[in-house]
C-alpha cells in the first residue's frame, strides 16, 4: 500500500521555522480574500461541522477536512473539559490529543418520536465520555437548562453486572451548550467511569460489543423541584471502544514511595496523619494512585490532601478522587481530571507533603 | 493584537480583524503556500491559495482556539496547496514522497486513522535533532534540500542521508504497526 509522507505528516504540529520571503504580493492577497468575503454566504453549521462545497471555491477531499480539523475538537468536549481554574488555555497538545482520540459513533434511535443520536466517545478505559444529541418532535422546543436520562450504565460483559466489587458509575448528565435555545434540539454529555480499576483496566477497550440504554427523558423544573418528565422512551445503543492511544496509554510517575499528607476524620476530630503512596499511574483522562495500609491498620476516614499535576506552563489541575477500593493491605484509588492531560505538557505530579514526581 | 483578540474579532464578522489576521499570518501562510506551489504553479495560483486559508479562518474562527492559530494556519494552508497541486495534476515536489507499506490481510489488520497519527508522531518524535527539523522542513513544510542545507548550515548529501533515515525509520515503524 503507497501512502504518501506528506499525507502521513498531516497530524503533526511542527515547530515553528523561519521560512524565508517569498514573491507573493500581500496586497493583492488581502483583496482577493476581501472580495471572497464580501460576497459569499456564512458557512451554515451542520451537526458534526461539515463544510459546504457551495461557499469554498476549493473542492474538499478526505484529506484536507481532516486537515482543517486538525486543530478542532468536538465543541461539546470543549465545554465539558474548559477549566475555569486552569490558568492557560487549552493546548495544542490537548488539542491533539482530543482529536485523535475522539471516536465517532453515530448511531441514532427513535423512541415516542425523540430520536437520540449517540455521536461520539472518549475513554481511557477508566472513564468514558459520550455525546448524544435529541431531536425532539418539531413542535417541541428544548429550551430548559438541564436535561437527563434515567439510564442503564455501560453493559460491558454483555448482561448486567454489579458484583459489589466491580461497578460501572454513571457520572451523571451534562447538557451542553446550545447554540439555539428556541429550537427542537440539545446536547447532553454523559460521564461513566469504572471502579476497582486494578481489576477493570481495560473493560471499556477491550473491542467486545458495550451497551447503554436510556429511558425516560427528563426536563429541569426548577431549583426547588425534581425533575419532570419530558418523554418517555427507550433508546439502546450498541458500539464498541477502541484503544485509542495516546489516551489509553499511561506512565508510573514514581519510582520510589512517597510520604503524602493525609487526614483521618474521627467523628467529629480530623487528625493529621501520613500514608505511604508507592505507585501513581498517569493517564490522560485519570490517574490510578496506589497507598500502602496506614500504620493504624484501617482506612475508615482517611482522605489524602490534594494531588496535583502541574504543567510546565504552571497551571494545576486537581486529580480528584473517584472511587477506591482496599486489597491485600493496599489502598488503589481511581482519580480523575477536568481537563484532558497530554503527557507533553506535564511538568510533575505535586504530591501532598512537598515531594514532586517529575515525568520520566 | 494577540491571536485571542484576532479571533473573538472574525467569530463576530468584524473585518478589522480579518485585516490584522492577514498582516500578522501572511508571510507564514504565503511561504507555506509557495514552497508546495512554486515549481508547478505561478505566483497568482498561489495568491489565491492563501487567500482561501484566510477565507477560510473566517468562516471557521469558531472552531479554533486562541493558542492553535498558527498551527490551524499552516496546516489548512498545506493542504490546500497540495489540493491544488493535485486537482492540477501535478506531483508535490519532495524528496520520494511515497512509502510502500504492506497493508494487512484483513480490515481488522490494517491501521487505524488514528494509529497510523500516532504511529507517524511516534516516528518523528524519535528522530534526534537536527534530523527531525530537516524532516518536518522537507515533508510538512516542503522546503527544498538546498533550502534546508543553507538553513542549517548542512551540505545536501547530508539532508539526503538524514531524510532517507527519517523514511527508513517512519516506515520501520508503520510495519510494524506499533507492536512492542
Amino acid at each position: 500500500m503507497k501512502r504518501n509522507i506528506s499525507d502521513l505528516m498531516d497530524h503533526i504540529a511542527p515547530e515553528t521555522v523561519d521560512l524565508g520571503d517569498t514573491p507573493l504580493d500581500p496586497q493583492r492577497i488581502r483583496e482577493i480574500t476581501m472580495k471572497k468575503i464580501n460576497t459569499t454566504k456564512p458557512i451554515r453549521r451542520w451537526g458534526m461541522r461539515l463544510l459546504t462545497a457551495a461557499v469554498i471555491t476549493v473542492l474538499l477531499t478526505m484529506s484536507v477536512f481532516a486537515a482543517e480539523n486538525i486543530m478542532t475538537y468536538d465543541d461539546w468536549f470543549r465545554d465539558f473539559f474548559s477549566n475555569k481554574e486552569v490558568v492557560a488555555d487549552i493546548s495544542e497538545n490537548q488539542l491533539i490529543l482530543l482529536e485523535n482520540s475522539l471516536t465517532p459513533i453515530n448511531q441514532s434511535v427513535t423512541s415516542n418520536g425523540y430520536t437520540v443520536t449517540l455521536e461520539s466517545a472518549i475513554t481511557d478505559g477508566f472513564v468514558a465520555y459520550f455525546t448524544f444529541r435529541v431531536d425532539a418532535p418539531e413542535d417541541v422546543v428544548l429550551d430548559k437548562p438541564r436535561y437527563d436520562f434515567r439510564e442503564v450504565p455501560l453493559d460491558i460483559f454483555g448482561e448486567d453486572i454489579d458484583d459489589g466489587d466491580i461497578t460501572i458509575r454513571s457520572g451523571g448528565w451534562r447538557t451542553l451548550e446550545d447554540d439555539d435555545p428556541t429550537d427542537n434540539t440539545v446536547r447532553l454529555l454523559l460521564e461513566i467511569s469504572i471502579s476497582d480499576p486494578e481489576k477493570m483496566n481495560s473493560a471499556l477497550t477491550d473491542k467486545t460489543e458495550k451497551t447503554i440504554t436510556l429511558n425516560t427523558f427528563l426536563r429541569d423544573a426548577g431549583p426547588e423541584s425534581p425533575a419532570e418528565i419530558q418523554a418517555e422512551g427507550e433508546w439502546t445503543f450498541t458500539f464498541t471502544l477502541p484503544d485509542t492511544d495516546p489516551v489509553t496509554r499511561e506512565v508510573e510517575m514514581l519510582s520510589s514511595p512517597v510520604r503524602c499528607t493525609a487526614r483521618r476524620q474521627s467523628g467529629q476530630h480530623n487528625f493529621n496523619i501520613a500514608v505511604q503512596v508507592t505507585s501513581f499511574r498517569l493517564r490522560a483522562l485519570t490517574a490510578t494512585l496506589v497507598c500502602e495500609e496506614p500504620l493504624t491498620g484501617f482506612w475508615e476516614g482517611i482522605m489524602l490532601d490534594p494531588i496535583y499535576v502541574v504543567l510546565k506552563d504552571g497551571s494545576r489541575v486537581l486529580a480528584r478522587f473517584s472511587s477506591g477500593s482496599y486489597q491485600e493491605g493496599e489502598c488503589v484509588s481511581n482519580m480523575e481530571f477536568d481537563v484532558p492531560i497530554s503527557f507533553a505538557d506535564v511538568d510533575y505530579i505535586e504530591f501532598p507533603g512537598g515531594d514532586k514526581a517529575y515525568m520520566p | 493584537m494577540n491571536d485571542g483578540a484576532i479571533l473573538r474579532g472574525l467569530r463576530s464578522k468584524d473585518p478589522a480583524s480579518l485585516e490584522k489576521l492577514m498582516d500578522k499570518y501572511i508571510p507564514y501562510v504565503s511561504a507555506i503556500v509557495w514552497n508546495f506551489l512554486r515549481a508547478s504553479m505561478t505566483k497568482e495560483d498561489a495568491e489565491e491559495v492563501v487567500s482561501d486559508v484566510f477565507l477560510a479562518a473566517w468562516n471557521q474562527a469558531k472552531d479554533i482556539r486562541p493558542n492553535a492559530l498558527k498551527p490551524w494556519l499552516g496546516a489548512v494552508a498545506r493542504n490546500k496547496a497540495r489540493q491544488k497541486l493535485r486537482n492540477a495534476g501535478f506531483d508535490l515536489p519532495l524528496e520520494e514522497d511515497v512509502l510502500d507499506i504492506p497493508a494487512g490481510d484483513t480490515p481488522e489488520e490494517s491501521l487505524t486513522r488514528a494509529e497510523e497519527a500516532r504511529l507517524v508522531r511516534e516516528a518523528v518524535d524519535y528522530l534526534d535533532q537536527p534530523d527531525r527539523e530537516i524532516f518536518l522542513r522537507h515533508y510538512w513544510y516542503a522546503q527544498t534540500v538546498g533550502e534546508i542545507g543553507a538553513e542549517l548550515h548542512l551540505n545536501e548529501s547530508t539532508i539526503k542521508t538524514k531524510l532517507r533515515r527519517g523514511r527508513q525509520r517512519l516506515k520501520a515503524i508503520l510495519q510494524k504497526r506499533g507492536a512492542v
